[in-house]
């Protein structure tokens, strides 16, 4: 995305983008810290302080992000199938009372034209997906694919778990929760075995925050360091650490002023990150293309080409291997 | 004392890159570090900034202008 921006609006424009990404990038990831840190203060740990979790996950992404891409990659590739299979067989058992009368309100006509009221889905989490873009150029095969199959699967994920909601709690009760998913989980006792089965479905979900976490704070450091092409790795680290530990604790004032975010704005700010940005690059691109003029032929365009350029930035790398293309 | 705590944790690293004479990653991370700065200093107040807020503030400024123009 750095490249790119560099390379279709030149230095001082592409800086601009650049830097506005890593803000969104920053932003969603203390969304991101919060929403950890909130569920396991309301869950497990009532008595720990926030920071504390944020400093302790950040530190964890800034050492996968140091590592490389194909260190975040391989983890998730480890993690997610191992992850899935508990996962599932958890909300099935949770479904022990199950009551279909449940999804009754959902065919009343104000139902479902309230559905495609509510855009906020749209924007949370599917267009935080650009974050992915600053993992394209280091990846082989067909992305634009695997992109979609993702961003299916993810939807379908999503859609099913909130069935399983729907049809075990009810939609009253669910909208009455912080945590639905917990709680629906809490109250499953097959037999002595599983009583304490939300303990199995916490880590679950920690570790499946923490991934996109993971790829966010790689995101972030990965856009500076293309831009600025800084010697040494660790101060960006730490900088983009700190950076993202003060956005956690201030990027919400609470759950109302959360909600009123998500149904008004998270759709607007997402799409112009995600839809809005990439779009003009790709006019601009078009333009200059059309004009006969080839984008990434100037000066800005070599400046921001750090990943394949010889200088000490690239040097300093950011632990992608040479073979993964990067 | 917040102040301090925060020059502790910035000024080392600062001083190492000015000493290895690495201008850009020193701007670089001074710009990162008065940002995380900001940040901070509200938390440690107790009274932090609500960045989606100040997004929202924003948006709904451009839209009034596009709704006005």
């Amino acid at each position: 995305m750095a490249q790119i921006s560099l390379a279709a609006l030149g230095r001082p424009f592409g800086t601009a983008v650049a830097a506005l990404y890593f803000l969104h990038f920053s932003a969603v990831a203390g969304f991101v810290l919060r929403n950890l840190s909130d569920f396991l203060t309301g869950t497990i740990l009532p008595r720990t302080p926030g920071p504390v979790f944020h400093f302790m996950f950040l530190v964890v992404a800034s050492y996968a992000a140091a590592q490389g891409v194909e260190t975040i990659a391989r983890l998730n590739q480890l993690l997610t199938p191992l992850l899935a299979f508990p996962f599932w067989f958890i909300i099935l058992l949770a479904t022990v009372n199950w009551d279909w009368t449940r999804f009754v309100p959902a065919f009343r006509p104000e139902s479902l034209a309230g559905v495609f009221r509510f855009n906020g889905i749209l924007g949370f989490p599917f267009l935080e997906t650009v974050a992915l873009l600053m993992i394209f150029p280091v990846s082989g095969g067909k992305k634009g694919r695997a992109l979609v199959a993702g961003i299916a699967t993810a939807a379908a994920s999503i859609s099913l778990t909130v069935f399983a909601i729907i049809g075990s709690v009810g939609v009253e009760r669910t909208a009455k929760l912080t945590f639905p998913i917990y709680s629906l989980v809490q109250e499953v006792a097959v037999n002595d075995v599983f009583i304490n089965i939300q303990s199995v479905i916490s880590i679950i979900l920690l570790t499946l925050i923490f991934i996109k976490l993971q790829v966010l704070f790689f995101a972030a450091f990965e856009i500076l360091r293309s831009t600025f092409r800084p010697v040494k790795r660790w101060p960006l680290l730490l900088g983009v650490l700190l950076v993202m530990a003060g956005m956690a604790p201030s990027i919400v004032e609470n759950s109302i002023q959360n909600w009123e975010w998500s149904e008004k704005y998270t759709f607007i700010h997402n799409a112009i990150f995600g839809l809005g940005i990439p779009a003009l690059l790709l006019a601009v691109t078009l333009i200059r293309l059309a004009a006969g003029n080839r984008p990434g032929a100037g000066r800005g365009a070599r400046a921001g080409a750090g990943t394949r350029s010889a200088g000490k930035g690239a040097r300093s790398g950011s632990g992608m291997r040479p073979g993964t293309g990067g | 004392m917040f102040h301090l705590l925060y020059f502790l944790v910035v000024g080392p690293v600062l001083v190492y890159l000015l000493v290895k004479r690495l201008p850009r990653d020193a701007a670089l991370f001074i710009t990162l570090s008065v940002l995380a700065y900001v940040l901070w200093y509200g938390i440690a107040r107790d009274q932090p900034f609500v960045i989606t807020r100040l997004i929202a503030q924003g948006i709904s400024g451009v839209m009034a202008l596009l709704g006005a123009a």
